[in-house]
């Protein structure tokens, strides 16, 4: 296969712009008043966990103001439990995840108002079939079991839900390709996969729910052939795909079963080279979603010698060691 | 021009036109007024009748000061308003054939006093204030979805406000519907639309799962390989609790999804809801009396000529369509609906021949046909999908074969 012809479809590759990236999500603090500031609103707890674990990748963390950002999120905190996606938003369990992941970063979970409601309000999200709601309108779907298990396991209080019948949920969620929908039933899906592969790691109970051939079959068969990830059969290309594959495939020590050269290559066509920034496709524009699963990807790969990210927490390793985790996913080189 | 008064103008757009049923967000709305004969006027001030008449109206209507609409003379003239900086901009909004633009200019404060109405009306509520207003709660929450449906705080204000049977659920489906065209991939908006149905009666359930299987289909029109409305579709099957009700949807369906399915061979989604209709179908027919193996009660159960079909019109589209991993992907899960889910293999009585149905060894035959027929358009795709097809099947039998 000639090397020139399998390599880039729009010129050539940019190198990794650690510094312009660090540069556009710097600036996004003060890029108020646009329409995408207001259109990820609700969503700001998510934005500040994406712009930080790029941050920490691109070995830039201190550029986050602690001081700042944690008296924030201690505003979101609500006194029945739980954490909204910004002040003044209801408490929902995506948030309380990515509120815990940064306290956790910035060891500060002991900085908690209401430890304890948190904690009765992630396992009553369970349901009796074993399945979890986001929050009290009790929507289900499998991203919920990842959030919740996570949180809970952050907070050291895994044994306040029933394992067993999360599995047993997750387990329904399976298709005949290995792979997972969001409820019993539902397509196979790349991002519900990641959630369900890791809610299982989280809880030791990867085996015998997972056949790792067979989904490493599908995950591998997400790769397109520019290098790219997609998330389902026939779809396009999207960086944040190349966490949510990458990951599951690591956690199931699969990761050389798609071209990692190749997605590498397509993740730097991704970047921005002007305003800095990875956006979701060549071309497009940036925001941090994309720019955090971008440099994610190519860490787990090992590219650029980036600071290590957990395929199962998407937190830095080093974190995850401080606070005693044990991470069997992981082979040591 | 300041959030309330953008406002106010949108309120007033919907109130005058309850027939709008599309909504998209422009650069500027003036882009699609059709085709006027010069005027004296500049470009960027050229309004054409459509859009003047429709502020000089609602001029008339509101309670708007006559300060504020300085911009707003006579039928013809433009209607521009005086912002702060003195310059003259053109209306953000406009309504054609119940169709309304939204220009992406006025959103952030349209969206900021929208959203801080909704917080402190919310509040009042709760608070039983006597300055409550349900509607200023109702149509600051409106404005707040057609921008942001994701807002998922503002969802919930409007789940209480329909608990409180301020809002009914059909006016809620309607928004949502409206809701959906610029935003079909919203999974809040989605959630929440679930969360209404779900508190239809259940004996009306049947009635709305019509219209909302067309919603599913018409947003899936829109928007290809739409992860949430198919989902939607599921959820909606799974939510009939009559097994006789449900049986005869999932038939109907799966003749509706052969129609559909057939213009949209690269729409994974749909041969997807195929495969969740014969496993349903399947497991309700399966759960008679398991132990009769009996070839006239395995005649009884529909799911053997169904697979029968399935497969002959899969092939048929590979054949035809050459080269998409949907159909092969498909192809895949036929095989292993016959050996792992239904061990057809571990049936004494049972005879390919009788349901028509092709061997594990045809199968691999028709794949290999396929990665052989270098005519075929889309050659490489195709060799590819088929080997890999074979392959798979192949593991597949081996792993069967262990157990």
């Amino acid at each position: 296969m000639s090397s020139s012809s399998s390599k880039s479809n729009e010129g050539s590759i940019p190198p990794l712009l650690i510094e312009k990236h660090v540069s556009f999500i710097q600036a996004l603090a003060s890029k108020k008043d646009t329409f995408e500031y207001w259109a990820t609103e609700h969503l700001r707890m998510s934005g500040i966990y994406w712009g930080m674990g790029a941050l920490y990748i691109l070995s830039s963390i201190d550029k986050l103001d602690k001081k700042e950002i944690i008296p924030w999120i201690l505003k979101c905190e609500h006194s029945e439990g739980g954490f909204g996606g910004n002040i003044g938003h209801d408490p929902h369990l995506l948030y309380t995840l990515s509120a815990l992941q940064i306290l956790a970063e910035f060891d500060s979970l002991d900085l908690m108002q209401h430890k304890e409601a948190t904690i009765k309000f992630l396992s009553s999200l369970q349901q009796p079939d074993g399945s979890f709601v986001g929050d009290k309108w009790k929507e289900v779907d499998t991203r919920f079991s990842y959030c919740a298990i996570y949180s809970l396991r952050l907070l050291n209080a895994l044994h306040t839900i029933d394992s067993d019948k999360a599995v047993e949920h997750i387990q329904k969620c399976r298709n005949f390709d290995g792979a997972f929908g969001t409820i019993p039933g539902a397509e196979s899906h790349a991002g519900m996969t990641f959630c369900c592969v890791a809610a299982l790691a989280i809880l030791g109970r990867l085996y015998p729910t997972i056949d790792p051939d067979l989904l490493g079959w599908w995950l591998a068969e997400r790769q397109k052939p520019h290098g790219g990830l997609c998330g389902r059969p026939e779809k396009s290309a999207d960086v944040c795909y190349s966490w949510w594959v990458l990951s599951s495939l690591s956690i199931i020590n699969r990761l050389h079963w798609i071209d990692n050269d190749k997605l590498k290559d397509w993740i730097l066509q991704c970047q921005d080279t002007e305003t800095g920034g990875i956006a979701d496709k060549p071309g497009d524009l940036p925001d941090v979603f994309h720019t955090f699963f971008g440099v994610a990807g190519l860490s787990l790969m090992g590219y650029f010698s980036l600071p290590l990210i957990d395929p199962t927490y998407a937190l830095p390793v080093n974190t995850l060691k401080r606070l005693g985790y044990e991470l069997p996913w992981h082979k040591d080189s | 021009m300041d959030g309330e008064s953008l406002f106010t103008q949108l309120i007033q757009i919907l109130e005058k036109d309850k027939q709008i049923d599309e909504l998209g967000l422009v650069i500027s709305p003036a882009e699609f007024l059709p085709p006027q004969t010069q005027s004296t006027q500049e470009k960027e001030t050229d309004n054409t009748s459509i859009a003047s008449d429709l502020a000089t109206e609602c001029a008339s209507q509101s309670e708007l000061s006559i300060e504020e609409n300085e911009g707003v003379t006579n039928e013809g003239e433009t209607n521009n308003v005086e912002v702060n900086t003195g310059v003259l901009v053109p209306s953000p909004f406009l309504v054609i054939d119940h169709k309304l633009a939204v220009a992406y200019w006025c959103i952030p404060e349209l969206y900021k006093y929208a959203f801080a109405l909704c917080k402190k009306e919310f509040k009042e509520r709760s608070e039983s204030g006597k300055n409550y207003s349900v509607k200023g709660l109702k149509d600051a929450s409106s404005v707040v979805l057609l921008i942001s449906p994701d807002n998922y705080t503002v969802l919930n204000m409007r789940k209480e406000l329909i608990l409180s049977s301020d809002i009914n659920s059909s006016e809620e489906l309607k928004l949502l519907d409206l809701v959906f065209t610029k935003h079909p991939k919203s999974g809040e908006g989605w959630a929440h639309r679930r969360w209404v149905l779900e508190r239809v009666d259940k004996h009306e359930f049947p009635s709305v799962i019509e219209h909302e299987l067309s919603v599913s289909l018409r947003v899936a029109e829109i928007y290809p390989k739409n992860y949430y409305a198919w989902t939607h579709r599921l959820w909606l099957i799974e939510n009939l609790r009559d097994s006789e009700i449900l049986k005869e949807w999932l038939f109907r369906d799966l003749k509706t999804m052969e129609e559909w399915t057939r213009k949209h061979i690269s729409d994974n989604c749909g041969f997807h809801h195929r495969r969740y209709l014969l496993e349903k179908i399947s497991s309700l027919y399966s759960n008679n009396n398991n132990n009769d193996n009996s070839l006239s009660h395995l005649k009884s159960n529909p799911i053997y000529e169904l697979l029968s079909n399935e497969i002959k019109y899969t092939n048929e589209l590979v054949e035809f369509y050459p080269g998409h991993e949907t159909l092969w992907l498909h192809k895949r899960f036929l095989v292993f609906m016959l050996y792992n889910t239904l061990k057809i293999h571990q049936i004494p009585s049972f005879s390919l021949q009788e349901f028509g149905l092709p061997t594990v060894l045809d199968e691999i035959k028709f794949a290999h046909a396929c990665s052989e027929d270098d005519e075929a358009s889309n050659f490489d795709a195709q060799k590819t999908h088929a080997l890999c097809f074979k392959l798979w099947v192949i593991e597949l039998i081996n792993k069967i074969g262990e157990d």
